[in-house]
């Protein structure tokens, strides 16, 4: 009963959150500098797309009253149409959204599998010289800035040795033609590679060092004496008893590098025109096309709360079901 | 014979400030039926002990010498592969901290069958089945809550998991240390009355660890009182009770816990701590010995006999013997 009346205040709490973060917005983007009717004003839209936008979101209208209309069509499940491409934001994002998912999801579990093992390794050999090599290495990577990075690859692979195509995400004779599945699928791959290189070393270094450091902590606890004391090998108790355990933070910052997929991932987005959300959201809040900065910064945020979520659907699923401490998954 | 005969044990910590010797030179015997208690405050070495019967001294402890009898072999020549088939098997360990030494990720029951799984691979799941259930009853745990993890259970379940955990391979020897130390009164008491039953019942050897005297002379028969790394005094539990002789076991005798259940002993006029750097063989209580003359802080100490078994370390003769008002 507890429970539920804490779920019930979780979710009082995050709609309470969605409210203010939805009136900042509103209110920043009319603050910034610049006519929203002139930037309507795309000399690719028809006069009746125009009219159209104009009337849907008031914008001839009083600042309170377009706030008023931007509630209810929030509500409705309305975000309106993109000033520039004249298309509605839901469809945009639902098609950026998937390539971003794509390319930061398989970056960011790639790392921290490759962080996990390697952090482990570290931790195991405290001291020797593997460990000094991989932790130095971790440390460059995770103090790498990601332009130069990401611009490094992409001269070296892409353009010198010409092994990688230098952005986008499909081969342009593919786009047309009757090519197979699979063929596209390699293709997307083969652009998907650079970018995924670079959000992959990104966090490596830190997957990595945490693994390590969380590692090492944990080989002091009891536990880890009273498995010794079992007689249980090395191995075991390295992989089973300390390596679990030790993961744990790695997951949960895992699940918090997740939440900031959008725009985490922004800047290399933009250099590899990967035509995801965070490119998307540079360019809509650069263009002053509310609707659609709106709408990616609100799912920045929806996303941003995913733990919580999380944690109010599945709850008891995760305390019986998974090899994870449990209390590891209790929030705040 | 003896089921483990230590001799001359000594044992170092490297540390900065020199080679710490938190066991020096200390010999004693154990017999199947007759459980054997180690008392002294804290920092006297009672946990360096079990530890080196395990097998596990950390990096920097360093066996300085002596000899640990168990079983016609010698335990300090064994290599890490023959300890693992000692560890859990022959010799377990009840740990100090026993609210964090079960495996938070893992079920109860899990670490407890891993321990009978190690050493008896192949096992049938029938058995092994049974083995538990045995176990489980034996320390008193409901079988409903065998597959809860550990954070679901209170301070008393797990010492009796980390028990029962402990008791799985049927071990010739277990080293309680300071297993009751962490529970409340009532809990404790149950704890020590399970050990003396399974003790008796089982007929293992019981090294059995502790800074409260009484709690040692509940559970053992022969008592081993520590200093500074020494074993000061040893003799039957009645008679280093009833009788005490050396200065130490006298203080000891007299001394309360503190207010704040820190596991120090608070003794009136003791304030130093003992010397470990000092050279082997030397009396560490000399500093804080109200008796002591100066010839103690120059000659080495003997054991005087009292009586058959029980016997005492100081320099001075006359002490010892004079010592019974
Ligand atoms: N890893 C270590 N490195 C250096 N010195 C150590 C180490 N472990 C223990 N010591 C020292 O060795 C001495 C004996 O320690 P030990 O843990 O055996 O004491 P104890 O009698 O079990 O004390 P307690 O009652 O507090 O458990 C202490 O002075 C302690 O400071
Ligand atoms: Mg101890």
């Amino acid at each position: 009963m507890r429970n539920q009346t804490y779920i019930l205040g979780k979710l009082v709490e995050i709609t309470i959150i969605f409210f203010v973060i939805m009136t900042a917005l509103f209110f920043l983007f009319r603050l910034s500098p610049g006519d929203p009717i002139s930037k309507v004003a795309d000399p690719m839209l028809t006069p009746e797309d125009m009219r159209y936008i104009i009337e849907q979101m008031g914008l001839d209208k009083p600042i309170w009253e377009q706030y008023v209309i931007y509630l209810k069509n929030f509500f409705t499940g309305n975000f309106g149409v993109s000033f520039h491409y004249g298309e509605p934001v839901f469809k945009i994002i639902r098609e950026r959204l998937g390539w971003t998912v794509l390319l930061f999801t398989s970056s960011t579990i790639l790392a921290a599998f490759a962080g996990v093992f390697l952090g482990k390794i570290a931790a195991w050999n405290k001291g020797s010289r593997l460990d000094n090599v991989l932790s130095i290495s971790a440390l460059v990577c995770y103090t790498l800035f990601i332009p130069w990075f990401a611009l490094l690859l992409l001269w070296v692979f892409g353009f010198k040795l010409g092994l990688f195509p230098l952005g986008g995400i499909l081969s342009p004779e593919l786009w047309v033609g009757n090519a197979s599945w699979f063929v596209r699928m390699l293709d997307i791959l083969h652009h998907m590679l650079l970018p995924l290189m670079t959000l992959f070393v990104i966090h490596l270094g830190s997957y990595l060092l945490l693994m390590r450091s969380s590692m090492l902590s944990v080989l002091r606890e009891d536990y880890i004496i009273t498995a010794r004391a079992k007689g249980l090998s090395e191995r075991v108790i390295r992989n089973k008893h300390a390596a679990k355990n030790a993961a744990l933070p790695v997951v949960t910052s895992v699940g918090l590098s997740l939440a900031f997929s959008i725009n985490g991932g922004a800047l290399t987005e933009q250099i590899f025109t990967w035509p995801g959300i965070g490119r998307e959201l540079i360019f809509a809040v650069s263009n002053n096309d509310y609707p659609l900065a709106q709408a990616c910064f609100l799912l920045i945020a929806l996303v941003v709360c995913w733990p919580i979520w999380l944690w109010i659907f599945s709850m008891p699923i995760w305390i019986r079901g998974l090899p994870i401490e449990p209390q590891g998954m209790v929030l705040e | 014979m003896a089921l483990l005969s230590i001799k001359n044990l000594s044992i170092g910590y490297q540390t900065k400030a020199g080679m710490l010797k938190a066991v020096d030179n200390i010999s004693f015997e154990l017999e199947r039926g007759r459980p054997l208690g180690f008392v002294g405050e804290s920092g006297c070495g009672k946990t360096t002990i079990g530890m080196t019967l395990m097998g596990l001294l950390p990096g920097n402890a360093h066996i300085l010498g002596g000899s640990i009898g168990f079983q016609n072999q010698d335990l300090i020549q064994l290599n890490e592969d023959q300890w693992r088939r000692v560890r859990g098997k022959e010799i377990a360990m009840i740990f100090q901290a026993a609210m964090n030494a079960l495996n938070p990720v893992m079920r109860v029951d899990e670490q407890v069958i891993e321990a009978i799984v190690t050493h008896t691979p192949d096992i049938s799941p029938a058995d092994l089945d049974k083995r538990i259930n045995e176990l489980f009853d034996l320390v008193e745990i409901p079988r409903v809550r065998m597959k809860d993890f550990p954070h679901e259970y209170s301070g008393g379940m797990k010492q009796r998991v980390i028990i029962a955990m402990a008791l799985a391979c049927n071990p010739k020897l277990i080293i309680a240390d300071e297993p009751t130390t962490a529970l409340d009164v009532i809990v404790q008491d149950q704890i020590l009355k399970e050990i003396k039953a399974i003790q008796k019942a089982m007929n293992t050897g019981l090294i059995f660890i502790s800074h409260d005297i009484a709690v040692v002379a509940s559970v053992c028969k022969d008592i081993c009182v520590m200093y500074g790394g020494q074993i000061v005094e040893t003799g039957t539990r009645e008679e280093v009770f009833r009788n005490p002789r050396h200065p130490y076991t006298k203080a000891l005798l007299g001394s309360y816990l503190s207010l704040d259940n820190e596991l120090t002993v608070v003794i009136p006029d003791m304030r130093e701590t003992p010397d470990l750097t000092l050279e082997s063989g030397c009396c560490r209580f000399a500093v804080n010995c109200k008796t002591c003359s100066s010839a103690c802080k120059a000659e080495v100490p003997q054991w005087i006999d009292i009586s058959g078994s029980h016997k005492a370390l100081c320099c001075d003769e006359t002490i010892i013997r004079n010592s019974h008002e």
